[in-house]
Protein backbone atom coordinates (compact mmCIF):
# COMPACT_ATOMS: atom_id res chain seq x y z
CA UNK A 1 0.00 0.00 0.00
CA UNK A 2 1.18 3.52 -0.73
CA UNK A 3 1.12 6.26 1.82
CA UNK A 4 -2.10 8.15 2.17
CA UNK A 5 -1.67 11.73 1.07
CA UNK A 6 -3.73 14.69 2.06
CA UNK A 7 -5.49 14.65 -1.29
CA UNK A 8 -6.81 11.15 -0.73
CA UNK A 9 -8.53 12.02 2.52
CA UNK A 10 -11.97 13.06 1.26
CA UNK A 11 -12.09 10.03 -0.96
CA UNK A 12 -11.09 7.68 1.81
CA UNK A 13 -13.55 9.34 4.13
CA UNK A 14 -16.30 8.69 1.64
CA UNK A 15 -15.26 5.08 1.30
CA UNK A 16 -15.29 4.64 5.06
CA UNK A 17 -18.82 6.00 5.36
CA UNK A 18 -21.77 4.08 6.68
CA UNK A 19 -23.52 2.08 3.98
CA UNK A 20 -25.97 4.70 2.80
CA UNK A 21 -25.74 7.25 0.06
CA UNK A 22 -23.92 10.29 1.40
CA UNK A 23 -23.79 13.29 -0.85
CA UNK A 24 -23.15 16.94 -0.25
CA UNK A 25 -26.37 18.94 0.03
CA UNK A 26 -25.44 21.00 -2.97
CA UNK A 27 -22.90 20.26 -5.64
CA UNK A 28 -20.96 23.20 -6.93
CA UNK A 29 -19.68 22.75 -10.47
CA UNK A 30 -15.94 22.96 -10.88
CA UNK A 31 -15.99 25.09 -13.99
CA UNK A 32 -18.04 28.21 -14.74
CA UNK A 33 -21.04 27.41 -16.86
CA UNK A 34 -22.94 29.33 -19.48
CA UNK A 35 -26.05 31.18 -18.46
CA UNK A 36 -28.94 28.76 -18.17
CA UNK A 37 -31.52 28.86 -20.90
CA UNK A 38 -34.25 26.43 -19.90
CA UNK A 39 -37.54 27.51 -18.41
CA UNK A 40 -36.86 26.08 -15.02
CA UNK A 41 -33.61 27.98 -14.94
CA UNK A 42 -35.32 31.34 -15.02
CA UNK A 43 -35.50 31.45 -11.24
CA UNK A 44 -31.75 31.40 -11.09
CA UNK A 45 -31.10 34.30 -13.44
CA UNK A 46 -30.52 36.68 -10.57
CA UNK A 47 -27.93 34.41 -9.11
CA UNK A 48 -25.47 35.24 -11.85
CA UNK A 49 -23.07 32.37 -12.32
CA UNK A 50 -25.11 29.87 -10.32
CA UNK A 51 -26.36 27.30 -12.82
CA UNK A 52 -29.89 25.96 -12.98
CA UNK A 53 -30.77 22.80 -11.15
CA UNK A 54 -31.43 20.03 -13.65
CA UNK A 55 -32.13 17.15 -11.35
CA UNK A 56 -33.11 17.46 -7.73
CA UNK A 57 -33.77 14.94 -5.02
CA UNK A 58 -35.43 15.92 -1.76
CA UNK A 59 -35.51 13.52 1.18
CA UNK A 60 -35.42 10.42 -0.99
CA UNK A 61 -35.56 7.06 0.72
CA UNK A 62 -35.81 3.72 -1.03
CA UNK A 63 -37.02 0.47 0.45
CA UNK A 64 -36.66 -2.95 -1.12
CA UNK A 65 -39.36 -4.81 0.67
CA UNK A 66 -38.69 -4.08 4.33
CA UNK A 67 -35.01 -3.35 3.75
CA UNK A 68 -34.01 0.30 3.74
CA UNK A 69 -31.57 0.73 0.87
CA UNK A 70 -31.24 4.53 0.78
CA UNK A 71 -32.12 6.92 3.59
CA UNK A 72 -33.05 10.56 3.19
CA UNK A 73 -30.93 11.69 0.27
CA UNK A 74 -31.15 15.29 -0.87
CA UNK A 75 -29.10 16.71 -3.68
CA UNK A 76 -29.30 19.25 -6.47
CA UNK A 77 -27.51 18.50 -9.70
CA UNK A 78 -26.81 21.59 -11.79
CA UNK A 79 -27.20 21.30 -15.53
CA UNK A 80 -24.11 20.52 -17.59
CA UNK A 81 -22.20 19.22 -14.68
CA UNK A 82 -20.69 15.91 -13.77
CA UNK A 83 -21.48 14.42 -10.39
CA UNK A 84 -19.78 11.40 -8.92
CA UNK A 85 -21.35 9.32 -6.18
CA UNK A 86 -18.72 7.44 -4.23
CA UNK A 87 -19.37 4.76 -1.68
CA UNK A 88 -18.71 1.15 -0.81
CA UNK A 89 -20.43 -1.71 -2.57
CA UNK A 90 -24.07 -1.93 -1.56
CA UNK A 91 -24.28 1.61 -0.21
CA UNK A 92 -27.09 2.59 -2.56
CA UNK A 93 -25.32 4.52 -5.32
CA UNK A 94 -27.12 2.70 -8.11
CA UNK A 95 -30.38 2.85 -6.22
CA UNK A 96 -30.13 6.64 -6.06
CA UNK A 97 -29.33 6.74 -9.77
CA UNK A 98 -32.30 4.54 -10.58
CA UNK A 99 -34.57 7.10 -8.93
CA UNK A 100 -33.76 9.56 -11.70
CA UNK A 101 -35.26 7.45 -14.47
CA UNK A 102 -37.67 5.44 -12.36
CA UNK A 103 -35.84 2.17 -12.94
CA UNK A 104 -36.75 1.23 -9.38
CA UNK A 105 -40.29 0.75 -10.69
CA UNK A 106 -39.09 -2.46 -12.31
CA UNK A 107 -37.91 -4.02 -9.08
CA UNK A 108 -40.71 -5.89 -7.34
CA UNK A 109 -41.22 -4.58 -3.81
CA UNK A 110 -39.21 -1.39 -4.33
CA UNK A 111 -40.71 1.73 -2.75
CA UNK A 112 -39.39 5.24 -3.26
CA UNK A 113 -40.41 8.08 -0.96
CA UNK A 114 -39.45 11.75 -1.09
CA UNK A 115 -39.30 13.98 -4.11
CA UNK A 116 -37.34 13.70 -7.34
CA UNK A 117 -37.50 16.45 -9.93
CA UNK A 118 -36.29 16.94 -13.46
CA UNK A 119 -36.39 20.59 -14.58
CA UNK A 120 -38.66 21.24 -11.62
CA UNK A 121 -41.14 18.57 -12.68
CA UNK A 122 -42.08 15.84 -10.21
CA UNK A 123 -40.83 12.52 -11.58
CA UNK A 124 -42.77 10.40 -9.15
CA UNK A 125 -46.09 11.70 -10.40
CA UNK A 126 -48.11 8.70 -11.57
CA UNK A 127 -49.03 10.76 -14.65
CA UNK A 128 -45.40 10.90 -15.77
CA UNK A 129 -44.71 8.62 -18.72
CA UNK A 130 -41.72 6.51 -17.72
CA UNK A 131 -41.00 5.85 -21.39
CA UNK A 132 -40.73 9.58 -22.09
CA UNK A 133 -38.68 10.06 -18.92
CA UNK A 134 -36.21 7.31 -19.80
CA UNK A 135 -35.78 8.74 -23.27
CA UNK A 136 -34.54 11.93 -21.63
CA UNK A 137 -32.65 10.46 -18.70
CA UNK A 138 -30.12 8.00 -20.05
CA UNK A 139 -28.45 5.35 -17.99
CA UNK A 140 -25.32 3.28 -18.39
CA UNK A 141 -25.30 0.13 -16.32
CA UNK A 142 -22.53 -1.20 -14.17
CA UNK A 143 -22.28 -4.21 -16.44
CA UNK A 144 -22.31 -3.44 -20.17
CA UNK A 145 -25.24 -5.13 -21.84
CA UNK A 146 -25.05 -5.31 -25.62
CA UNK A 147 -28.22 -6.67 -27.20
CA UNK A 148 -28.00 -9.80 -29.33
CA UNK A 149 -27.87 -7.82 -32.55
CA UNK A 150 -25.33 -6.02 -34.71
CA UNK A 151 -23.24 -3.13 -33.43
CA UNK A 152 -25.19 -0.79 -35.68
CA UNK A 153 -28.54 -2.04 -34.39
CA UNK A 154 -27.30 -1.78 -30.82
CA UNK A 155 -26.33 1.87 -31.17
CA UNK A 156 -29.47 2.69 -33.14
CA UNK A 157 -31.71 0.82 -30.71
CA UNK A 158 -32.92 3.80 -28.66
CA UNK A 159 -33.57 6.22 -31.53
CA UNK A 160 -35.33 3.52 -33.53
CA UNK A 161 -37.69 2.77 -30.67
CA UNK A 162 -38.73 6.40 -30.61
CA UNK A 163 -39.50 6.25 -34.30
CA UNK A 164 -36.36 7.36 -36.11
CA UNK A 165 -36.13 5.22 -39.23
CA UNK A 166 -34.38 7.56 -41.66
CA UNK A 167 -31.29 5.70 -42.78
CA UNK A 168 -29.11 8.78 -43.25
CA UNK A 169 -30.02 10.11 -39.80
CA UNK A 170 -29.28 6.77 -38.16
CA UNK A 171 -26.03 6.31 -40.09
CA UNK A 172 -24.85 9.72 -38.96
CA UNK A 173 -25.95 9.06 -35.39
CA UNK A 174 -24.23 5.69 -35.20
CA UNK A 175 -21.00 7.06 -36.60
CA UNK A 176 -21.03 10.08 -34.30
CA UNK A 177 -21.79 8.00 -31.20
CA UNK A 178 -19.12 5.43 -31.95
CA UNK A 179 -16.58 8.13 -32.78
CA UNK A 180 -17.27 9.85 -29.47
CA UNK A 181 -16.85 6.55 -27.69
CA UNK A 182 -13.51 6.15 -29.50
CA UNK A 183 -14.72 2.92 -31.06
CA UNK A 184 -15.48 3.97 -34.62
CA UNK A 185 -12.15 3.06 -36.20
CA UNK A 186 -12.15 -0.30 -34.50
CA UNK A 187 -15.68 -1.39 -35.35
CA UNK A 188 -16.59 0.47 -38.53
CA UNK A 189 -15.94 -2.62 -40.66
CA UNK A 190 -18.04 -4.90 -38.41
CA UNK A 191 -21.07 -2.69 -37.94
CA UNK A 192 -23.54 -5.27 -39.21
CA UNK B 1 0.73 -30.81 -11.75
CA UNK B 2 3.68 -32.89 -10.62
CA UNK B 3 4.69 -33.66 -7.06
CA UNK B 4 7.86 -31.65 -7.54
CA UNK B 5 5.76 -28.49 -7.56
CA UNK B 6 4.26 -29.16 -4.15
CA UNK B 7 5.54 -26.95 -1.33
CA UNK B 8 8.08 -28.99 0.62
CA UNK B 9 6.80 -27.88 4.03
CA UNK B 10 3.47 -29.67 3.47
CA UNK B 11 3.36 -33.33 4.42
CA UNK B 12 3.30 -35.08 1.08
CA UNK B 13 1.17 -37.99 2.28
CA UNK B 14 -1.70 -35.75 3.36
CA UNK B 15 -1.55 -33.91 0.07
CA UNK B 16 -1.81 -37.16 -1.84
CA UNK B 17 -4.60 -38.51 0.33
CA UNK B 18 -6.97 -35.56 -0.07
CA UNK B 19 -6.42 -34.87 -3.73
CA UNK B 20 -6.46 -38.59 -4.49
CA UNK B 21 -10.00 -39.01 -3.20
CA UNK B 22 -11.31 -35.88 -4.91
CA UNK B 23 -9.65 -36.80 -8.15
CA UNK B 24 -11.12 -40.28 -7.95
CA UNK B 25 -14.61 -38.81 -7.37
CA UNK B 26 -14.06 -36.49 -10.30
CA UNK B 27 -13.01 -39.34 -12.54
CA UNK B 28 -15.91 -41.51 -11.44
CA UNK B 29 -18.37 -38.68 -12.09
CA UNK B 30 -16.89 -38.09 -15.53
CA UNK B 31 -16.98 -41.77 -16.38
CA UNK B 32 -20.56 -42.22 -15.17
CA UNK B 33 -21.82 -39.18 -17.07
CA UNK B 34 -19.98 -40.16 -20.24
CA UNK B 35 -21.29 -43.68 -19.84
CA UNK B 36 -24.90 -42.56 -19.43
CA UNK B 37 -24.60 -40.15 -22.34
CA UNK B 38 -23.10 -42.88 -24.50
CA UNK B 39 -25.85 -45.29 -23.47
CA UNK B 40 -28.57 -42.85 -24.50
CA UNK B 41 -26.83 -42.21 -27.81
CA UNK B 42 -26.44 -45.93 -28.37
CA UNK B 43 -30.14 -46.47 -27.66
CA UNK B 44 -31.08 -43.73 -30.09
CA UNK B 45 -28.66 -45.01 -32.71
CA UNK B 46 -30.00 -48.52 -32.19
CA UNK B 47 -33.57 -47.46 -32.87
CA UNK B 48 -32.57 -45.55 -35.98
CA UNK B 49 -30.39 -48.36 -37.31
CA UNK B 50 -33.14 -50.89 -36.60
CA UNK B 51 -35.67 -48.98 -38.66
CA UNK B 52 -33.22 -48.22 -41.44
CA UNK B 53 -32.48 -51.94 -41.76
CA UNK B 54 -36.14 -52.92 -41.38
CA UNK B 55 -37.23 -50.44 -44.01
CA UNK B 56 -34.83 -51.75 -46.64
CA UNK B 57 -36.91 -53.34 -49.34
CA UNK B 58 -40.09 -51.71 -48.02
CA UNK B 59 -39.56 -47.98 -48.32
CA UNK B 60 -39.48 -46.82 -51.90
CA UNK B 61 -41.04 -43.86 -53.67
CA UNK B 62 -44.09 -45.99 -54.44
CA UNK B 63 -44.41 -46.86 -50.72
CA UNK B 64 -44.02 -43.28 -49.57
CA UNK B 65 -46.41 -41.76 -52.07
CA UNK B 66 -48.55 -44.75 -53.01
CA UNK B 67 -52.04 -45.63 -51.84
CA UNK B 68 -52.64 -48.21 -49.11
CA UNK B 69 -53.84 -51.65 -50.00
CA UNK B 70 -55.27 -54.65 -48.12
CA UNK B 71 -53.97 -57.26 -50.50
CA UNK B 72 -50.45 -56.09 -51.36
CA UNK B 73 -47.77 -53.98 -49.68
CA UNK B 74 -49.28 -50.78 -51.00
CA UNK B 75 -48.16 -47.37 -49.78
CA UNK B 76 -48.74 -44.81 -47.06
CA UNK B 77 -49.08 -41.66 -49.18
CA UNK B 78 -52.50 -40.51 -47.90
CA UNK B 79 -51.52 -41.31 -44.31
CA UNK B 80 -48.29 -39.36 -44.56
CA UNK B 81 -50.25 -36.52 -46.08
CA UNK B 82 -52.72 -36.69 -43.18
CA UNK B 83 -49.88 -36.58 -40.65
CA UNK B 84 -48.41 -33.48 -42.25
CA UNK B 85 -51.85 -31.92 -42.63
CA UNK B 86 -52.66 -32.62 -39.00
CA UNK B 87 -49.29 -31.27 -37.91
CA UNK B 88 -49.83 -27.98 -39.76
CA UNK B 89 -53.39 -27.67 -38.49
CA UNK B 90 -52.54 -28.49 -34.87
CA UNK B 91 -49.47 -26.27 -34.84
CA UNK B 92 -51.35 -23.41 -36.48
CA UNK B 93 -53.65 -23.45 -33.45
CA UNK B 94 -51.21 -24.27 -30.66
CA UNK B 95 -48.09 -22.28 -31.60
CA UNK B 96 -49.44 -18.71 -31.93
CA UNK B 97 -51.83 -19.10 -29.00
CA UNK B 98 -49.20 -20.84 -26.90
CA UNK B 99 -46.57 -18.18 -27.53
CA UNK B 100 -49.02 -15.36 -26.81
CA UNK B 101 -50.14 -17.10 -23.63
CA UNK B 102 -46.48 -17.61 -22.68
CA UNK B 103 -45.74 -13.92 -23.26
CA UNK B 104 -48.69 -12.98 -21.09
CA UNK B 105 -47.70 -15.36 -18.32
CA UNK B 106 -44.03 -14.38 -18.35
CA UNK B 107 -44.23 -10.63 -18.91
CA UNK B 108 -47.63 -9.38 -17.81
CA UNK B 109 -49.40 -11.73 -15.42
CA UNK B 110 -46.93 -11.53 -12.55
CA UNK B 111 -46.74 -13.99 -9.71
CA UNK B 112 -49.79 -14.58 -7.60
CA UNK B 113 -52.11 -17.37 -6.61
CA UNK B 114 -54.11 -17.20 -9.85
CA UNK B 115 -51.03 -17.50 -12.06
CA UNK B 116 -49.68 -20.29 -9.88
CA UNK B 117 -52.97 -22.10 -10.41
CA UNK B 118 -52.76 -21.52 -14.17
CA UNK B 119 -49.23 -22.89 -14.28
CA UNK B 120 -50.27 -25.92 -12.27
CA UNK B 121 -53.23 -26.46 -14.60
CA UNK B 122 -51.02 -26.14 -17.68
CA UNK B 123 -48.67 -28.81 -16.41
CA UNK B 124 -51.48 -31.05 -15.27
CA UNK B 125 -53.46 -30.86 -18.53
CA UNK B 126 -50.43 -31.40 -20.73
CA UNK B 127 -49.74 -34.67 -18.96
CA UNK B 128 -53.28 -36.08 -19.01
CA UNK B 129 -53.18 -39.55 -20.62
CA UNK B 130 -53.87 -39.06 -24.30
CA UNK B 131 -56.57 -41.72 -24.43
CA UNK B 132 -58.53 -39.59 -21.95
CA UNK B 133 -58.00 -36.58 -24.17
CA UNK B 134 -59.23 -38.69 -27.09
CA UNK B 135 -62.42 -39.63 -25.26
CA UNK B 136 -63.01 -36.03 -24.27
CA UNK B 137 -62.44 -35.06 -27.90
CA UNK B 138 -65.00 -37.65 -28.97
CA UNK B 139 -67.61 -35.96 -26.79
CA UNK B 140 -66.61 -32.38 -27.51
CA UNK B 141 -65.38 -32.25 -31.10
CA UNK B 142 -67.13 -35.24 -32.67
CA UNK B 143 -70.52 -35.60 -31.06
CA UNK B 144 -71.30 -32.19 -29.58
CA UNK B 145 -70.25 -30.34 -32.73
CA UNK B 146 -71.87 -32.94 -34.94
CA UNK B 147 -68.85 -32.96 -37.23
CA UNK B 148 -68.18 -36.67 -36.96
CA UNK B 149 -64.56 -37.79 -37.27
CA UNK B 150 -62.61 -34.86 -38.71
CA UNK B 151 -59.05 -33.64 -39.03
CA UNK B 152 -60.12 -30.44 -37.29
CA UNK B 153 -61.57 -32.43 -34.38
CA UNK B 154 -58.30 -34.33 -34.13
CA UNK B 155 -56.26 -31.15 -34.23
CA UNK B 156 -58.43 -29.62 -31.49
CA UNK B 157 -57.99 -32.71 -29.33
CA UNK B 158 -54.23 -32.43 -29.80
CA UNK B 159 -54.48 -28.74 -28.91
CA UNK B 160 -55.92 -29.72 -25.52
CA UNK B 161 -52.54 -30.89 -24.35
CA UNK B 162 -50.33 -29.05 -26.84
CA UNK B 163 -51.53 -25.55 -26.03
CA UNK B 164 -50.75 -25.74 -22.30
CA UNK B 165 -47.42 -27.39 -23.10
CA UNK B 166 -46.56 -24.72 -25.64
CA UNK B 167 -47.63 -21.93 -23.26
CA UNK B 168 -45.62 -23.35 -20.39
CA UNK B 169 -42.48 -23.90 -22.47
CA UNK B 170 -42.74 -20.45 -24.07
CA UNK B 171 -43.13 -18.88 -20.65
CA UNK B 172 -40.05 -20.69 -19.40
CA UNK B 173 -38.06 -19.65 -22.47
CA UNK B 174 -39.08 -16.01 -21.93
CA UNK B 175 -38.34 -16.12 -18.21
CA UNK B 176 -34.88 -17.46 -18.92
CA UNK B 177 -34.00 -14.17 -20.65
CA UNK B 178 -31.89 -12.20 -18.13
CA UNK B 179 -33.57 -9.24 -16.45
CA UNK B 180 -30.60 -7.07 -17.50
CA UNK B 181 -31.72 -7.32 -21.12
CA UNK B 182 -35.12 -5.92 -20.22
CA UNK B 183 -33.68 -3.19 -18.00
CA UNK B 184 -31.21 -2.11 -20.68
CA UNK B 185 -33.96 -1.78 -23.25
CA UNK B 186 -36.41 -0.04 -20.91
CA UNK B 187 -33.70 2.37 -19.75
CA UNK B 188 -33.31 3.46 -23.36
CA UNK B 189 -36.92 4.55 -23.40
CA UNK B 190 -38.33 1.50 -25.15
CA UNK B 191 -41.87 0.54 -24.24
CA UNK B 192 -42.66 -2.80 -22.70
CA UNK B 193 -43.93 -4.24 -25.97
CA UNK B 194 -40.92 -2.91 -27.91
CA UNK B 195 -38.69 -4.56 -25.33
CA UNK B 196 -40.48 -7.88 -25.68
CA UNK B 197 -40.63 -7.69 -29.47
CA UNK B 198 -37.02 -6.59 -30.13
CA UNK B 199 -35.01 -8.00 -27.23
CA UNK B 200 -36.81 -10.63 -25.18
CA UNK B 201 -38.52 -12.66 -27.93
CA UNK B 202 -35.42 -13.01 -30.14
CA UNK B 203 -33.46 -14.26 -27.13
CA UNK B 204 -36.23 -16.70 -26.26
CA UNK B 205 -36.61 -18.11 -29.78
CA UNK B 206 -34.30 -21.11 -29.25
CA UNK B 207 -36.31 -22.13 -26.19
CA UNK B 208 -39.58 -21.54 -28.00
CA UNK B 209 -38.36 -23.64 -30.94
CA UNK B 210 -37.61 -26.43 -28.47
CA UNK B 211 -41.21 -26.10 -27.32
CA UNK B 212 -42.45 -26.30 -30.90
CA UNK B 213 -40.36 -29.42 -31.55
CA UNK B 214 -41.60 -31.14 -28.39
CA UNK B 215 -45.18 -30.23 -29.26
CA UNK B 216 -44.84 -31.36 -32.86
CA UNK B 217 -43.37 -34.65 -31.71
CA UNK B 218 -46.60 -35.35 -29.88
CA UNK B 219 -48.63 -34.54 -32.99
CA UNK B 220 -46.55 -36.87 -35.17
CA UNK B 221 -46.51 -39.65 -32.65
CA UNK B 222 -50.00 -39.38 -31.16
CA UNK B 223 -52.39 -42.23 -31.86
CA UNK B 224 -54.65 -42.61 -28.85
CA UNK B 225 -56.04 -39.08 -28.88
CA UNK B 226 -56.75 -39.31 -32.60
CA UNK B 227 -58.47 -42.70 -32.72
CA UNK B 228 -61.81 -41.28 -31.66
CA UNK B 229 -61.46 -37.79 -33.08
CA UNK B 230 -59.76 -37.83 -36.48
CA UNK B 231 -60.99 -41.34 -37.09
CA UNK B 232 -59.77 -44.65 -38.36
CA UNK B 233 -61.46 -44.68 -41.73
CA UNK B 234 -58.50 -44.97 -44.03
CA UNK B 235 -58.84 -43.03 -47.22
CA UNK B 236 -57.39 -44.98 -50.11
CA UNK B 237 -56.77 -42.20 -52.54
CA UNK B 238 -56.61 -38.42 -52.59
CA UNK B 239 -57.15 -36.17 -55.58
CA UNK B 240 -55.04 -33.12 -54.81
CA UNK B 241 -56.71 -31.04 -57.48
CA UNK B 242 -59.92 -31.22 -55.45
CA UNK B 243 -59.74 -27.88 -53.67
CA UNK B 244 -63.32 -27.87 -52.39
CA UNK B 245 -62.79 -27.40 -48.65
CA UNK B 246 -66.31 -28.58 -47.89
CA UNK B 247 -65.93 -31.86 -49.75
CA UNK B 248 -64.99 -34.66 -47.31
CA UNK B 249 -63.12 -36.35 -50.18
CA UNK B 250 -60.79 -33.38 -50.66
CA UNK B 251 -57.33 -33.81 -49.07
CA UNK B 252 -57.40 -30.11 -48.20
CA UNK B 253 -60.63 -30.18 -46.20
CA UNK B 254 -60.31 -29.89 -42.41
CA UNK B 255 -63.76 -31.44 -42.03
CA UNK B 256 -62.90 -34.93 -43.23
CA UNK B 257 -61.70 -38.03 -41.43
CA UNK B 258 -57.91 -38.12 -41.40
CA UNK B 259 -56.00 -41.18 -40.28
CA UNK B 260 -52.40 -40.23 -39.53
CA UNK B 261 -49.34 -42.37 -40.04
CA UNK B 262 -49.04 -43.14 -36.32
CA UNK B 263 -52.69 -44.20 -36.13
CA UNK B 264 -52.19 -46.30 -39.26
CA UNK B 265 -49.21 -48.10 -37.75
CA UNK B 266 -51.31 -48.93 -34.73
CA UNK B 267 -54.21 -50.01 -36.91
CA UNK B 268 -52.34 -52.27 -39.32
CA UNK B 269 -50.60 -53.99 -36.43
CA UNK B 270 -53.69 -54.48 -34.29
CA UNK B 271 -56.66 -54.96 -36.53
CA UNK B 272 -55.23 -54.79 -40.04
CA UNK B 273 -56.10 -57.48 -42.53
CA UNK B 274 -52.95 -57.12 -44.61
CA UNK B 275 -50.40 -59.93 -44.49
CA UNK B 276 -47.80 -57.20 -45.01
CA UNK B 277 -48.65 -55.58 -41.65
CA UNK B 278 -45.12 -56.00 -40.16
CA UNK B 279 -43.46 -54.55 -43.27
CA UNK B 280 -45.94 -51.69 -43.44
CA UNK B 281 -45.30 -51.03 -39.75
CA UNK B 282 -41.53 -50.94 -40.21
CA UNK B 283 -41.66 -48.79 -43.34
CA UNK B 284 -44.19 -46.37 -41.87
CA UNK B 285 -42.13 -46.09 -38.67
CA UNK B 286 -39.01 -45.28 -40.65
CA UNK B 287 -40.90 -42.60 -42.58
CA UNK B 288 -42.33 -41.20 -39.33
CA UNK B 289 -38.85 -41.07 -37.83
CA UNK B 290 -37.45 -39.36 -40.91
CA UNK B 291 -40.33 -36.85 -40.91
CA UNK B 292 -39.69 -35.96 -37.28
CA UNK B 293 -35.99 -35.51 -38.00
CA UNK B 294 -36.65 -33.32 -41.03
CA UNK B 295 -39.19 -31.27 -39.09
CA UNK B 296 -36.82 -30.76 -36.13
CA UNK B 297 -33.94 -29.63 -38.32
CA UNK B 298 -36.31 -27.39 -40.28
CA UNK B 299 -37.69 -25.86 -37.08
CA UNK B 300 -34.18 -25.10 -35.78
CA UNK B 301 -33.22 -23.53 -39.08
CA UNK B 302 -36.39 -21.42 -39.24
CA UNK B 303 -35.93 -20.43 -35.60
CA UNK B 304 -32.46 -19.13 -36.30
CA UNK B 305 -33.51 -17.06 -39.27
CA UNK B 306 -36.56 -15.80 -37.40
CA UNK B 307 -34.38 -14.76 -34.49
CA UNK B 308 -32.17 -12.84 -36.89
CA UNK B 309 -35.16 -11.21 -38.53
CA UNK B 310 -36.63 -10.16 -35.19
CA UNK B 311 -33.45 -8.52 -33.94
CA UNK B 312 -32.83 -6.60 -37.17
CA UNK B 313 -34.33 -3.11 -37.36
Amino acid sequence: MTAVTRQDEPLLEAIEQEPRAIVPPRIVPTAPLEAPSTGAAAANVGAGTLPAVKVAAQGVSVHYGTKLAVRDVSLDVPERSILALIGPSGSGKSTVLRCFNRMNDLIPGARVSGQVQLDGEDLMDPQVSVVELRRRVGMVFQRPNPFPMSIYDNVAYGPRRRGTSNRAVLDELVERSLTRAALWNEVKVDLR
Amino acid sequence: MSAANAPTNLPASRLRATSGRTILADKVATAVLWGLGGFVLLLLGGIIVHFIIASIGVVSPSFIFGDPSDTELGGVGPLLWNSIYMLVLAMAIAVPLGILAGIYMAEYAGDNRVTDLIRFAEEAISSVPSIVVGLFGLIAFVNLTGWGFTALGGALALTLFNLPLMARLSEQALRAVPAEERSASLALGATKWQTIRHVVLPLAIPGIVTGIILTSGRVFGEAAALLFTAGLSTPTHYVFSNLNLLDPQSPWSPLRPATTLAVYIWKTNSEGLSVYAPQIGDGASAILLASVLIFNLGARFLGRSLSRRLTAA
